[in-house]
């Protein structure tokens, strides 16, 4: 992946950057908001990881402008406890997770990996994640190159999870996903669909919970 | 006492009674000394007719009829008496009563209308350019021929008068003024004394260390009595919140003290050890301490920001099952291989009206730990059920959050103590702060918490959390 990080704690953007490299990812390192903002304006990245205290200018400043832009690329906010406000909890400014300092190395990499998913899941042609690769075009899922014969019912399924992953979706929500609105939905026939998509996926990274009252949940395990 | 209350500057009140007391006698003042004014006119006036009856009476008395007319003669006492006040001329006229005149001065004013007394009346008059009093007094002379009326008018200026007039008055006046200036101490002693028990309040406060809060001393009247007992008890909030901080703080302290002491060890013991095998099992325990103390850190960092926030009193509108729904995400998100199950109930036909004002982040930040709680101590590939339902707490609206695991649950009598800092049961490597967190953040929104045994064996938290006041736009 090409990330950048936006760290004004050396010690720490040292050790991040050294782990993705290491990881094989591509990582540019910026510390000053105000410059991190100029690069942006002619760079794409695949992620960004963002802390808020910054001189220059701050994260949430860097973050809005970039919205502004409309630059949609995924930002994981890095912030101090006594900096988490509803600013982030509602994530409107636009951050796309957060992680509060200080955090495990290993909790970042599996955030990071996972918002990128999560945009691929939304928009890009090929998922891919573990063994599971969907081609959106084809309409085919495989695990481990073996073709999962999926239905028509199910891969309207597999696609309205791969597109809201790590979020409640409610029956209706689902229903109104795989159905068409001429057809009656029958929330019995969402949960059947629901248990023989998971049978399929079984030994795939792709995980669906079901919270009874709530919904589902689709999660893509790290490897 | 200095500075200013809420809604405009400070007022005095010694200033305001002085004030007060000050117009109060003015007042008095006014009214008596227009009394007084009359009365010593009254005085000296009596005072000088005397002397003036008397001489009347004396030249009256000497006027007597002859075959020749009116003899006069004039007594040089009675005019002597009138020399008396020195200041002042004397003027008289001896008429007849066809307004014929004798002897003296022939233009001597009249009184405009005749007195009650045909006799005698006196009058204030004006006469070469001044004010001056006359007495006219008439007599049957009896005579050779037919009686004759007889009239003698003498006339006094008033210098003597009007001197002991502003003497009587000033001299009153200066008694009262005295008086009310005693008066206006007595005032000021007596608001001094009054006031006297809050200086000493504030000598109290002033004068204390920064770290003394014991109650004020001072025995006040029964009408500050109310405030000194507000002082004081906002004194005792003060001192239990501060005991609380210092627990806070040195729980902390000892707490992140031990967890970083043990993680400097097993980092010794790795640096030692000359089989890399062994040395690498050593970092891989210390690894795990630094993630020990990174959670307990966080907790810790938590439950200080909730106590924080508390105080600061937001109330934001708070819709509790979107709450949940984000808490669960984040959960599940963070535990993709738990075999733990979730269930939600709530009435279908509340969705989106489940809603409290109340701190979205402290709430947030509660119900976490709850869940994380439950998680936790359910049965391994166990069912954690969260329900809202509504309540009444004393008559007001309230939302109730109830959070149920089934693990072996906790016995009754060991309540009180999972609610305490630190406190772990079954130690399983956990701080034992997440339900001090949640208590706090309850307590902050004026909710209760309770514990009580679930259905299933395991515990139940119950969060009631009074709906409040919404207003401002959703969290």
């Amino acid at each position: 992946m090409r990330m950048l990080l936006v760290e004004d704690n050396n010690d720490l953007a040292e050790m991040i950057v050294d782990r993705f490299r290491a990881d094989g990812h591509a990582m540019d390192h910026e510390v000053d908001g105000s410059q991190a903002e100029q690069l942006l304006r002619h760079s794409r990245f695949d992620i960004i990881i963002l802390d808020i205290n910054l001189p220059g200018m701050s994260g949430y400043d860097v973050l809005r402008t970039m919205r502004a832009r409309g630059d949609a690329t995924p930002v994981l906010v890095l912030t101090a406890r006594s900096e988490i406000d509803d600013r982030i909890i509602g994530l409107d400014t636009g951050a796309d997770d957060y992680l509060v300092k200080p955090f495990d190395y290993g909790e970042l990499a599996a955030r990071c990996r996972a918002l990128v998913r999560r945009r691929a899941g939304e928009a890009s042609n090929n998922f891919l994640c573990g063994n599971l690769q969907y081609d959106r075009g084809a309409k085919r899922a495989t695990v481990d190159g073996v073709d999962l014969e999926l239905r028509q019912r199910e891969i309207q399924l597999l696609e309205a999870f791969l597109g809201s992953l790590g979020k409640v979706l409610s029956k209706e929500e689902v229903a109104d996903k795989i159905y068409r609105f001429d057809e009656a939905p029958s929330l019995n026939a969402v949960e059947q669909a629901v248990t023989r998509l998971r049978r399929k996926l079984k030994g795939s990274p792709l995980t669906i919970r079901t919270i009874r009252g709530l919904g589902y949940i689709a999660n893509a395990r790290d490897d | 006492m200095h500075g200013t209350t809420k809604g405009g500057t400070a007022y005095s009140l010694r200033r305001r009674l002085m004030v007060a007391m000050m117009v109060g006698f003015i007042i008095i003042l006014s009214v008596v000394s227009v009394g007084l004014w009359g009365y010593a006119r009254n005085a000296a006036n009596s005072t000088y007719d005397l002397l003036l009856d008397g001489a009347s009476i004396a030249v009256l008395e000497r006027i007597s009829m002859t075959p020749e007319g009116v003899a006069i003669d004039f007594p040089p006492s009675a005019l002597e008496i009138l020399g008396l006040a020195r200041e002042d001329r004397v003027f008289y006229r001896i008429f007849t009563g066809n307004g014929q005149t004798l002897t003296g001065r022939s233009d001597l004013p009249l009184p405009r209308r005749g007195g009650k007394n045909p006799d005698s009346q006196f009058y204030d008059a004006d006469y070469s350019g001044e004010t001056v009093r006359f007495i006219l007094r008439g007599r049957q002379i009896p005579g050779p021929k037919a009686p004759q009326w007889i009239n003698v008018q003498i006339g006094q200026t008033r210098a003597a008068r009007d001197e002991m007039q502003r003497d009587l008055f000033s001299n009153g006046l200066l008694g009262l003024t005295a008086l009310a200036v005693i008066g206006l101490i007595f005032v000021r002693i007596g608001i001094n004394l009054a006031l006297r028990p809050l200086s000493g309040i504030e000598a109290d406060i002033r004068n204390r260390e920064p770290s003394d809060l014991a109650p004020l001393k001072a025995t006040p009247p029964r009408e500050v009595e109310s405030l000194i007992g507000t002082i004081n008890a906002f004194m005792r909030r003060l001192e239990t919140s501060k005991d609380n901080a210092q627990t806070f703080i040195a729980d902390v302290a000892h707490q992140l003290r031990t967890s970083l002491s043990s993680l400097r060890g097993q980092l010794e013991l790795a640096a030692e050890q000359k089989d890399p095998k062994l040395a690498a099992a050593r970092l891989e325990k210390a690894s795990d301490q630094v993630g020990r103390t990174i959670r307990l850190t966080n907790q810790l960092l938590s439950h200080a920001m909730v106590i924080h926030r508390a105080d600061s009193q937001l109330r934001d509108r708070v819709d509790i099952e979107a709450l949940v729904k984000t808490a669960l995400e984040e959960i599940i998100r963070d535990d993709v291989d738990s075999r733990m199950d979730y269930e939600f109930h709530m009435d279908e036909a509340r969705a989106g009206d489940m809603v409290v004002a109340g701190d979205a982040i402290a709430l947030r930040e509660a119900l976490r730990n709850v869940i994380d709680n439950a998680r936790k101590h359910g049965a391994s590939g166990g069912l954690v059920r969260i329900e809202l339902s509504d309540q009444l707490v004393a008559g007001n609206p309230a939302i109730a959050i109830a959070v149920e695991d089934n693990g072996p649950g906790v016995a009754p009598e060991e309540y009180d103590n999972v609610l305490k800092r630190f406190y772990t049961i079954g130690g399983k490597g956990e701080s034992g702060i997440g339900l001090a967190i949640v208590k706090a953040v309850v307590e902050g929104h004026e909710g209760t918490l309770s514990l009580s045994r679930a259905s299933g064996g395991g515990l139940r938290v119950q969060m009631v959390l009074p709906v409040g006041e919404i207003k401002g736009d959703q969290v």
